[in-house]
């Protein structure tokens, strides 16, 4: 497959105002990434850590102080907007108010002067592929969210971009809607084919609908991957405790290993990796969740809690809350971290 | 439930209570000299006896209805919309660079200078205009200095809005009606602006529209309503102002003038009464027209 999107070196400084005058913080700090064509890329981390300047780089509203940006092997690091084949799904998704549905869907159209009935045939068509019809006439303010979720993505799919960015489009729709907007998306990508390039700060989100997965913090992508990969062979730290839950034993030569809730059982006093006291238990159905503090063991946790996760369908025998356990794990099914800078 | 009966009759009773002050003057003192005005313009004034005879009639709407009278109306009518369509144009831009692009410090001076005419007088600032735009004034003296008092003679040659000097000219009128109103305009322009969210602007841009596209079809429509607040204060202002048209340009009255005039020496108050109906009427419509446009959805 062909790369769609590249990023080389892509550094972003903002200066602070009033306070942090003077300041400078790298909202992106040397980010490299390659986006395939036809891929459901995700931009994944923490509030600050860079994903939406990411994005608004690609989409041409930020120019990178250095670095370079190209879009179908075109650079266009500082063409404006207008002038990149990628568009965008605001995160308030940015439809004018002034105008009706099929105007708002028929707006890249209409400033490329296409004709009004060709315009709004089109735009009735788009309508239909997310599912939203009779709506035409109404007014953006007289939608529900998921409605105006949906116009958003018809008036950006019109002008057929190559990349379509979406700037954590989700975030506004509670979570049932969501759920089912997921299911939606991620059909209208595979139908077009376009290139999604999707920001959020919902691992849950991202892990159910990419291809691929950029972990962002601090400005820097930790590590590209698939989901499965970054779950079960995350490079980093952050991208172990950032994805899923984790528990965390520190070894001696600075590596770590990470050991996964569901990976550990209960069992005998024979061979048991770690001795330990029942803290906390949450059912939540399919599974249930044990929170249990270490008592003896050569082993060091980074956190002070253990978490294990049994499966309701084992039918075992959960522990009472303060009784005494033995954890179990087959090494071989974990994951060691390599040591880090910057730590012991 | 006789409690709740109890605690929401006390509010409504504190709500009456408060409105009361406002609502009387509303009512009695405006709307009922309203009335007054209304009453009095169907009498009419008898010129052999000086005296007004209260009779119901039309006889003083008749009187509206001469070619210098109707003139005046134009004449005025012309003059509002000039300054409002001008005060606009003039206005954006200040109000584009306070809303959307000054910040911290410059955001403040800007907005100081825009506010600060308002704190002195009206009459003040009209006579330093008077002496600005004189044949002596610092207007024509810097023209000269930049070798534009060519233009600044041509442009007074001209019929209708040019005249010995700036200060007895149309033209001039026109200046000072508009320095006057201009912070009335751009004050509900800029707040207009503001409430635009960035993201309307970047997804115009984003779906392709130039910068002048996203002008047109995004920037104008929004600040629609700012610009129609805006144009009521510069509207209604220079169609009730009668000391500017006294003080600059030709003799040619105004409406205001007009009344003043009428209800001044001849004391033909129901003629007075009459014309002064003509601008509520065309206010009326105005805010009507204005009304639709979203003026009073957002100020």
């Amino acid at each position: 497959m062909s790369s769609n999107v590249k990023l080389k070196s892509v550094t972003c400084a903002f200066s602070g105002h009033g306070k942090t005058k003077g300041e400078t913080t790298l909202a992106l700090d040397n980010v490299n990434l390659e986006i395939k064509a036809g891929e459901f890329f995700t931009l994944l981390g923490p509030s600050g850590s860079g994903k939406s300047t990411c994005l608004r780089v690609i989409g041409g509203f930020i120019s990178p102080n250095s670095g370079e940006v190209s879009i179908h092997n075109r650079v266009v690091t500082h063409l404006p907007p207008n002038r990149r084949e990628v568009n965008t799904v605001f995160q308030d998704y940015g439809l004018f108010p002034h105008f009706t549905v099929l105007e708002n869907v028929g707006y890249g159209l209409m400033v490329r002067g296409v004709k009004r009935a060709e315009r709004e045939s089109r735009g009735r068509e788009m309508l239909k592929l997310v599912r939203l019809h009779g709506l035409d006439d109404r007014k953006p303010g007289q939608l529900s969210g998921g409605q105006q979720q949906r116009v958003a993505l018809a008036r950006a799919l019109m002008v057929e971009p190559k990349v379509l960015l979406l700037d954590e489009p989700l975030g506004a729709l509670d979570l049932k809607l969501r759920e089912e907007v997921q299911v939606e998306l991620k059909a209208i990508q595979r139908q077009l084919g376009v290139t999604f390039v999707f920001v959020t700060h919902d691992q849950n989100e991202a892990m159910s609908l990419s291809d691929r997965i950029g972990v962002f913090n601090k400005g820097r992508i930790e590590q590209i991957a698939s989901a499965s990969e970054l779950y079960n062979r995350p490079a980093t730290r952050f991208v172990a405790e950032f994805i899923g839950s984790v528990n965390i034993f520190e070894l001696n030569d600075g590596r770590a290993r990470m050991v996964r809730p569901e990976l550990i059982h209960i069992g005998g006093k024979k061979d048991a990796k770690l001795q330990a006291m029942v803290r906390d238990l949450h059912y939540f159905g399919s599974v249930s969740r044990l929170l249990v503090e270490p008592l003896a063991g050569e082993l060091k946790p980074s956190s002070d809690l253990v978490t294990i996760e049994i499966r309701s369908s084992e039918q075992v025998k959960l522990p009472a809350h303060g009784e005494s356990v033995y954890l179990h794990w087959d090494d071989a099914k974990t994951h060691v971290i390599a040591a880090e800078k910057g730590r012991r | 439930m006789m409690g709740n009966n109890f605690i929401k009759n006390r509010q409504r009773l504190l709500i009456v209570a408060f409105l009361l002050p406002a609502m009387a003057w509303l009512v009695v003192i405006y709307l009922g000299s309203l009335a007054n005005l209304l009453q009095n313009s169907f009498f009419y004034f008898d010129e052999m006896t000086e005296k007004i005879v209260r009779d119901y009639g039309f006889i003083s709407f008749a009187k509206l209805f001469t070619m210098a009278n109707l003139r005046v109306i134009l004449r005025t009518l012309t003059m509002a919309a000039v300054v409002t369509v001008a005060a606009a144009v003039v206005a954006f831009p200040l109000a584009w660079y306070m809303a959307r692009l000054a910040k911290g410090w410059s955001k403040f001076l800007v907005f100081f200078a825009v506010m600060m005419p308002l704190w002195s007088s009206y009459l003040v600032k009209l006579y330093v205009w008077k002496m600005m735009l004189a044949k002596e004034g610092v207007i024509s003296y810097l023209a000269a200095h930049v070798g534009l008092a060519g233009v600044l003679d041509w442009l007074l040659t001209l019929p209708i809005i040019g005249g010995n000097s700036l200060s007895y000219s149309t033209l001039g009128r026109f200046l000072v009606f508009l320095y006057m109103w201009l912070p009335y305009m751009v004050l509900p322009v800029a707040a207009a602006l503001e409430r635009v969210p960035t993201s309307l602007l970047e997804s115009a841009v984003d779906l392709g529209a130039s910068e002048w596209q996203k002008f047109r079809t995004v920037v104008i429509p929004l600040a629609m309503p700012g610009i129609a607040a805006g144009s009521i204060f510069t509207f209604s202002l220079t169609l009730g102002d009668y000391i500017i048209p006294q003080v600059i340009g030709d003799s040619s009255p105004f409406i205001g003038l007009v009344i003043y005039q009428a209800q001044g020496n001849g004391s033909d108050l129901p003629f007075a009464a009459v014309f002064t109906l003509v601008p509520i009427v065309i206010l009326v419509i105005y805010l009507m027209i204005v009304r639709r446009m979203g003026a009073f959805d957002a100020v």
